[in-house]
């Protein structure tokens, strides 16, 4: 028995999917490297002037109300995992209002959602903050350090 | 063992085989094959039973005869098709190829209805606005593309094009060094135009 496996992420023609993400932002399928909250379509890329979960209100989502056609769902990350439901209470009467689909996730599941749903081919919208609180495992450190410079030479 | 015989037999198979062939062919009428046994005895059971029967099939039937001299088989070139004339409301498709992908990964509507956008136009008037914010206006966009101005300036305030930054290579000097050379990357910002000064 042969057995083989595709990455989601590798396959391009699939569309924009995140590889990776840290405080500072995201690292992108196509090798860019985005810095700060962002909107992902499908194809498309657009940075989020906000700051934190507080600064998601009505007005900062307004471009997904008057998008023809209407997106299928928005996946919002929120950064940290939040632990109330007032944020949920505060965006609720918007999302009735404008019937938009929305799932809210802390950033790292929504990334993986997102990546999902878009190599289905779905048309669905992503709007991502980097989380606060991000803890890189030692392959991950390994990794960042292997795409800028060599590992076995020691720095000025 | 059977080649070699059929060879030097030949000569004499072949004798005068001419003259043999032309007698064949010259006779009035060919003979007929002969038959299988149980065919004969068939028929000789029917020529003892039912002789009126082979009597009849031997007469010729002058009705059958003068209908099949009626019968004519002629064969003519098929008709051409005639092109079916198109209608301009309803086209049929040019191609048979598959169709592409996108451009944005979803299918864009021709017709947009007021108060709304298509993605492409949206990202479209985000940048003119980005790169010349004068010129511009969230006015100018909401009328330009049938929006209420209150959802533009929101847009305009929220969502914003990235900048781009490149690498930059580093240049290789002429000096030698032992071991392998890596060229190390560094994030360096390219040179924007700067519009604030001009206005």
């Amino acid at each position: 028995m042969k057995s083989t496996v595709s990455i989601l992420n590798n396959e391009l023609d699939l569309g924009l999917m995140i590889n990776s993400y840290s405080e500072v932002g995201f690292r992108l399928n196509n090798d860019f490297t985005i810095l700060g909250p962002v909107i992902l379509f499908p194809r498309s890329a657009l940075s989020w002037n906000v700051g934190s979960i507080n600064d998601i209100t009505e007005e900062s989502l307004s471009l997904f109300t008057v998008l023809e056609p209407k997106i299928d769902l928005l996946v919002l990350g929120t950064g940290d995992k939040i632990e109330d439901t007032s944020f949920h209470k505060k965006i609720f009467p918007f999302l009735k209002k404008h019937k938009i689909n929305l799932e809210i996730l802390p950033t790292d599941q929504a990334c993986s959602t997102f990546n999902f749903l878009n190599s289905e081919g779905r048309y669905i919208a992503a709007a991502l903050i980097p989380p606060t609180k991000f803890t890189p495992t030692d392959h991950e450190v390994f990794d960042t350090k292997q795409r800028y410079q060599n590992i076995y030479e020691v720095q000025d | 063992m059977g080649k070699i015989l059929s060879l030097a037999m030949k000569p004499i198979r072949d004798f005068n085989f001419e003259s043999r062939a032309h007698k064949v062919i010259s006779r009035e009428k060919p003979a007929p094959a002969p038959k299988y046994k149980v065919d004969l005895l068939e028929l000789e059971r029917i020529q003892r039973d039912h002789p009126e029967i082979i009597e009849e099939n031997l007469k010729k039937d002058e009705m059958l005869n003068k209908r099949l001299k009626n019968v004519f088989v002629d064969s003519y070139d098929p008709a051409k098709l005639q092109k079916q004339p198109q209608n301009p409301n309803r086209p049929l498709p040019t191609s048979r190829t598959p169709a592409g992908d996108f451009e944005y990964g979803f299918h864009e509507p021709r017709e947009v209805p007021p108060g709304r956008v298509t993605l492409k136009n949206a990202l479209q008037f985000i940048n003119n606005h980005q790169l010349d914010p004068k010129n511009y206006t969230s006015t100018k966009i909401a009328l330009q593309y049938n929006l209420p101005e209150e959802t533009v300036k929101h847009i305009l305030m929220y969502c914003k094009i990235f900048e781009m930054y490149f690498p930059k290579e580093e240049k290789k000097t002429k000096t030698s060094f032992f071991g392998r050379y890596v060229p190390r990357k560094e994030i360096v910002r390219t040179k924007l135009e700067d519009t604030s000064s001009k206005d």
